[in-house]
């Protein structure tokens, strides 16, 4: 048997949950590169969803839970920022750092809190044409690669570069006056599948999220202002989050 | 966008909607699909508070990742259910609900197949499913019940049944895709 049929031969039990961590694994790595098996996975789920048919209606109440958790003010959007001179390279210890309160990293960013996911359920983006707010496309193509280059490259584009105040670590990005933004993702180290990158424009009080990058980024494409204050990264669960606790893992001025 | 056109809309552009932050789109995929999700997350943790949450779960991270359902890939419904269930095999396969399970199962393990074939035929409310899934042989039935309402593994399965896990592994998919061919033959289950 070889290792399609392998994989193959799981589908079924995928399909109703019923592998182990392991196998589930190497199925979905198999999934993204054969469209056959995803078909078959698929229609396998539509079987098991027509075995779960049931016509009994919601428990009465959940929908207002549900609903009510909308609109409840979120979490804190608790970005750790760095206070952080406005000349690079300065290195801020990172116990006094978050010894802090409330750092003012950029003159005009204070750190948002509630509102930023206020905005973000009332579908306030920041002044941008894209009606999906946020949920931006991310591409991953190698052709791209040229694309961003040429952006980079290109005198009226927004260039910045984000980059970390406990490594060295560092990553370009760039707006074209259009809002297509560009991100060297190559530069960051891979995470653990079940965790994920993260980018976040900053704009006055708003903290929005540009586009969950995956665990290794390469070349990413999203879209976004290129008035914004500064952009920054975070690592996250993979899916990525509405609003971040996390720390800044990279923050760069939009100069 | 009235309450009739979202009505009348279909599952994949309430999703769109959804993306755009309308709660009312959000809503109508729940009136539509929650007590499908409930029922299956329900009979899987035999627990009503742990259901509503994974319920809750669900509908939170449709509301918050519209974009990871693929209408390409199949129904909406499906997709909301494929969560539930993973989410609910999740819980059941953590280690302190593990234990729990593992002694019921002592005295269960014998006749585990035939109680969940029973209470799949209370659930299962359409028909032809029904009696699509009894023209299964009766390994593929067990298994696929075993696994998909039992959230075990096909090993836990194969043990279960006194089965190779070989054998569980291809009846669980052969009896998937008889059911697939069946009822696709008699117009159910086209899809989204």
């Amino acid at each position: 048997m070889n290792e399609h049929d392998q994989i193959a031969d799981l589908l079924g039990a995928y399909a109703l949950d019923a592998v182990d961590a392991d196998e589930a694994a190497a199925v979905e790595a198999h999934l993204a590169t054969c469209p056959r098996c995803a078909a078959e996975v698929a229609d396998h789920r539509e079987v098991a969803a027509m075995l779960a048919h049931s016509g009994a209606p919601a428990p009465e109440g959940l929908w207002t839970r549900i609903s009510a958790s909308l609109e409840e003010p979120p979490p804190e959007m608790a970005f750790d920022l760095p206070a952080r001179d406005r000349s690079r390279g300065e290195v801020v210890d990172l116990a006094e750092r978050r010894s802090r309160r409330g750092p003012r990293w950029l003159p005009g960013a204070a750190v948002a809190a509630a509102l930023v996911v206020v905005a973000l359920v009332a579908g306030l983006v920041i002044a941008d044409d894209d009606p999906a707010g946020d949920r931006s496309d991310q591409i991953a193509l190698p052709a791209l690669e040229d694309v961003a280059r040429d952006v980079m490259n290109d005198p009226d584009a927004t260039t910045v570069m984000l980059s970390s105040e406990e490594s060295e670590l560092e990553t370009p990005v760039a707006i074209a006056p259009d809002g297509a933004g560009y991100l060297m993702g190559n530069t960051l180290p891979a995470l653990d599948d079940d965790l994920t990158y993260q980018l976040w424009g900053i704009k006055g009080d708003l903290i929005v999220s540009l586009g969950v990058l995956g665990p290794s980024p390469g070349v990413v494409a999203f879209h976004a202002d290129p008035t914004l204050d500064a952009l920054a990264i975070t690592q996250e669960v993979a899916g990525g989050v509405v609003s971040s606790t996390n720390p800044a893992l990279l923050v760069g001025e939009v100069s | 966008m009235t309450i009739e056109q979202l009505q009348e809309a279909g599952d994949a552009a309430l999703v769109v909607s959804i993306g755009r932050y309308h709660e009312d789109a959000l809503a109508e995929v729940y009136r539509r699909h929650a007590g499908a999700v409930f029922a299956l997350a329900r009979r899987l943790l035999a627990d009503r508070t742990l259901a509503e949450e994974i319920v809750q779960e669900v509908f939170l991270r449709l509301w918050n990742n519209p974009d990871r359902f693929d209408p390409d890939r199949g129904s909406l419904r499906s997709y909301l259910l494929a969560q539930c269930h993973g989410r609910s095999v999740d819980l059941i396969r953590s280690e302190s609900s593990r234990r729990r399970r593992e002694e019921k199962e002592l005295t269960l393990a014998a006749e585990a197949g035939y109680d969940l074939e029973h209470e799949v035929w209370d659930m299962a409310v359409a028909d032809r499913v029904k009696s699509t899934l009894q023209t299964l042989p009766e390994g593929e039935r067990e298994a696929i019940l075993l696994a998909y309402f039992g959230g075990h593994t096909y090993r836990e399965v194969a043990d279960l049944l006194g089965t190779p896990e070989g054998t569980v592994k291809s009846r669980i998919r052969s009896g998937l895709k008889k059911m697939r061919g069946e009822l696709a033959g008699i117009g159910i289950g086209g899809g989204a």
